[in-house]
């Protein structure tokens, strides 16, 4: 199988950039596990691409171009794309073009050699163009790593689309509508999802990015004024403007003024919401969720994708019914997910 | 959001935006303040706020020298280097 990634995943000895302006020539000094795992199992590397600036969408202008992935696929140079999709913009764009994106459980595939971004959610995750082979690769990736702090014990997972009985499938209907039979649930806290999902990753990709500095490794501005200056014109000319923001909206929501009322605030929400979502997991096999809503603004949509990078779940976002649909499932519940996704 | 404010932001994260990204990140802002509104309708009272989704408790590994990377391979990404060293302009005045 032939498979490419995003360069935020590294590979030792080549340029990997991130999609940043920053990171232009950087050799990386590591391979990532995932990217082992692959070509010990004989999957054939056909080549990086580039993603959005350390996958960060672009959420507050409405223009929308494809992803380097999904034109990759789309385009036959390769079977599947590893990728991070924490904002979504591979779960938006996946089922606009008649692909799949299998975003895995938090701590079953190793992030070892990720460029780092929302730590408490990055998940590398499958781009793919049928889920059987989407499955097949999630279990060559997964599994314990030692070198990743945040992996789960399991040494291997046996992912398969199999169902054992028939699968509990609820939705909220009147809200979130889905082609699909389900059970009856209220989306609770979703209209707080893209907010949440925003003050974190802001706060941690502000965190993660300070290391890129212009002293270590990556651009350094020319004709500096002292140490200061070397920082700040480093990074305000090689860091884009999703970053830019990013940045600024992370040092706000950890600053004296709003840590309690926002930061705080939001990982208050997200225990709620991981223990109002998580009871509903006990009681069904999954949540449907549309994979886009019309009319709302790409950041609005973000209420779409959060839940599974927030609570740690799996999902699987593709066409269900000829509509762009996102099926969520916990750890340990995604063979009962892909059966019915598979259809089967 | 005003210039002030933001100043201040830029300096904590050690940028000097240009005036389009500028009026472009104030505009974003006024979106992101407007929504976080909703935020307030929400009771937290005694909540435990959550750092991360996992269970799993630290595990310490034997206390074991390995060598991860050699200093030429690290400094061959530096932007300056002398003598083995990174090298930056004067950091005291």
């Amino acid at each position: 199988m032939k498979f490419m990634m995003h360069d935020d995943i590294m590979v030792a000895g080549k340029v990997c950039t991130g999609g940043s302006k920053f990171l232009a020539g950087f050799k990386s000094p590591l391979s990532a596990r995932v990217y082992e795992k692959c070509l010990a199992h004989d999957m054939e590397f056909e080549g990086f691409l580039t993603p959005d600036e350390f996958s960060i969408d672009n959420l507050f202008d409405e223009k929308d171009e494809l992803d380097s992935a999904v034109v990759a696929l789309t385009e036959g140079k390769c079977d599947v794309v590893l990728c991070n999709d924490v904002f979504g913009k591979l779960r938006r764009q996946a089922p606009a073009n008649g692909l799949i994106y299998i975003h895995p459980s938090y701590g079953t595939v190793s992030r070892f050699g990720l460029m780092q971004g929302v730590a408490s959610m990055d998940q590398i995750g499958i781009l793919c163009r049928n889920l059987e082979e989407g499955i097949e690769v999630l279990n060559v990736i997964s599994g314990h790593d030692v070198s990743d702090g945040t992996s789960l014990p399991a040494a291997t997972y046996a992912y398969a689309a199999k169902a054992d009985k028939a699968v509990k499938v609820v939705a909220d209907s009147k809200t979130f509508p889905v082609e699909i039979e389900a059970g009856n649930i209220e989306m609770k806290y979703a209209d707080c999802f893209a907010q949440i999902f925003y003050i974190l990753g802001s706060a941690e990709i502000c965190n993660n990015t300070n290391r890129y500095d212009g002293v270590k490794f990556g651009y350094r501005a020319e004709d500096v004024n002292g140490i200061n200056d070397l920082y700040v014109r480093s990074r305000t000319e090689s860091f884009g403007r999703n970053l830019q923001l990013a940045s600024i909206a992370g040092c706000m929501v950890l600053s004296k003024e709003y840590y309690d009322g926002l930061y705080n605030k939001s990982m208050q929400i997200r225990r709620l919401v991981k223990d109002y979502y998580t009871e509903i997991l006990d009681n069904a096999d999954v949540i449907a969720l549309p994979a886009k809503m019309d009319g709302a603004t790409k950041y609005e949509q973000v209420a779409l994708y959060a839940l599974a990078p927030l609570c740690g779940f799996a999902s699987v976002s593709m066409l269900y019914n000829n509509k762009p649909t996102q099926f969520i499932c916990k750890r340990n519940g995604e063979n009962a997910m892909f059966a019915l996704a598979q259809g089967k | 959001m005003d210039a002030k404010t933001l100043s201040a932001y830029e300096n904590m994260a050690k940028l000097s935006l240009t005036e389009d990204v500028r009026q472009w990140v104030i505009d974003s802002f006024n979106t992101l303040e407007e929504s976080f509104k909703k935020l307030d309708g929400i009771d937290t009272e005694g909540v435990e706020p959550l750092f991360t989704v996992l269970d799993l408790k630290n595990v310490l590994r034997e206390d074991a020298s390995a060598k991860f990377i050699e200093r030429d391979e690290l400094l061959s990404n530096a932007p300056e280097e002398y003598d083995g060293y990174f090298q930056v302009p004067k950091t005291l005045e």
